[in-house]
């Protein structure tokens, strides 16, 4: 363990890439709004572009409320109590970011498979529609949740805190062009990468998609995990949620699972099921009257069972 | 970006604003109209084993209503180009009746309530799979 803090401040600047991009994703939207209609081929709708657009608006702004002073605290408490130093090199953020990739894919995993979570990420699933906006569509209340926690191991290990957020923002800025339909496949780069083809299908509502391909920039996590699922040409992936949102109300839209949470917590009749309408996987309830994403694969395989046994 | 909170604030919203108003400029707001068939393609997907025996659709073509032979309804709402549906056990959603206006409160804050017409013949049938407003 190094107990000095030997390494300064003024050793490790990043630029604020997210910010330096919005310019370029401004120029990309309005490229793809041009192939849209000209192709005739994926959606745009004024107001839930206006959501997408101020949920990412939000998203920046949400931190200043304490969120981003919270972070760099906890970084830089954990950060003096590094392993071993790691030196601001190429390689070092090289190597940062594809731990960090590593962490980001259980990070969404869990994200999808427990309430707590998926109350903030469920923000960006929350369009009909695929276009680069939703890629801006992105949770006001990822502060509250824990996902600081998460990082700490790679500060823990010795990489620089200001080093950890900046291949997380990397990471968020090569996700932004993978949400797209006017891309269809890329070749090998499939096999290595997340691609718009990978990340349309985590994205689809379609039970043979549900809760596949998590990753970041690095689809490798999601074949060695299970978790990876390749695009069908023969199913159209439909985007949204089980439930989708009557409104593009921006309030509505980052707090509804949040307002769920705290409506079914007061008709809590015991801990376990605080437990699990906090901790189950999301579509939990105690008498199993609701749709868990497990749930909505079983009977999609039954009723394809019963379609599949022969007439007599 | 300048570092003044609000001249930031401004230009992001100016920003989203051209973007929001080229959207409108290149793209009409869809406006989908539910036929049956519609809504059973719709339904398909989203509750796949609901079986509807019966259908009300609004003057509007807005809003469609399934009832099966069990008493299950399940809701189907235009949204710009989108749907939004829901399901119901019997007797969970509440409804009432008035003027021939069925109006069937929303189980949770994600969904609007919806109003259609409906014959005095039908009514009673339709009220039966809801729970009355007390």
């Amino acid at each position: 363990m190094v107990s000095a803090y030997s390494q300064s401040m003024e050793d490790m600047s990043f630029p604020d890439i997210l910010t330096l991009a919005v310019p370029l994703f401004i120029g990309l939207i309005i490229v793809e709004m041009i192939a849209v209609r000209l192709r005739r081929q994926g959606r745009y709708e004024s107001k839930d572009a206006a959501a997408s657009l101020l949920m990412g608006l939000g998203s920046q702004i949400a931190p200043l409320f304490g969120g981003a002073a919270i972070v760099s605290v906890v970084l830089m408490s954990v950060y003096h109590f590094r392993l071993i130093d790691i030196p601001n090199t190429f390689w070092a953020v090289a190597l940062c970011f594809v731990i960090d990739d590593f962490r980001y894919y259980w990070w969404h995993r869990i994200s999808h498979e427990r309430r707590w979570f998926w109350a903030s990420h469920v923000v960006h699933h929350s369009s009909q529609h695929y276009n680069l906006t939703t890629a801006l569509r992105q949770t006001w209340t990822g502060g509250i949740i824990g996902a600081i926690l998460f990082k700490t191991s790679l500060v823990l290990l010795g990489f620089h805190p200001l080093m950890v957020i900046f291949v997380g923002a990397l990471n968020l800025f090569y996700q932004f062009w993978i949400h797209t339909e006017q891309i269809k496949r890329l070749g090998a780069l499939e096999l290595v990468f997340n691609t718009p083809s990978h990340h349309r299908v985590h994205h689809a509502t379609n039970p043979e998609y549900l809760d596949s391909n998590y990753a970041g920039t690095l689809i490798i996590w999601d074949r060695l995990f299970n978790s990876f699922v390749a695009e069908e040409p023969s199913i159209k992936p439909r985007y949204g949620i089980i439930k989708n949102l009557e409104t593009y109300n921006p309030l509505m839209i980052s707090f509804h699972e949040w307002i769920g949470i705290v409506k079914d917590l007061r008709t809590a009749r015991s801990i376990s099921d605080v437990m699990g309408y906090l901790f189950g996987p999301p579509g939990w309830s105690p008498d199993g009257s609701r749709m868990t994403s497990k749930a909505i694969k079983q009977r999609w395989q039954k009723i394809n069972a019963e379609k599949n046994v022969p007439a007599e | 970006m300048t570092g003044n909170l609000y001249i930031d604030l401004a230009v992001s919203l100016g920003g989203i604003l051209f973007v929001v108003a080229l959207i409108r400029f290149m793209f009409a707001d869809a406006d989908v109209e539910i036929s049956e068939q519609l809504a059973i393609d719709r339904l398909k997907f989203d509750e796949p084993d609901f079986e509807p025996a019966a259908w009300l659709i609004d003057d509007q073509a807005k809003i469609a209503l399934a009832r099966s032979d069990s008493g299950e309804i399940a809701v189907v709402k235009a949204m710009g180009g989108d749907f939004i549906t829901r399901r119901f056990a019997r007797g969970v959603a509440i409804a009432s009746i008035q003027n021939n206006m069925l109006t069937i409160e929303p189980t949770d804050h994600t969904w609007r309530a919806v109003s259609l017409n409906v014959s005095e013949v039908d009514a009673a049938q339709w009220l039966g799979c809801f729970k009355k407003r007390e």
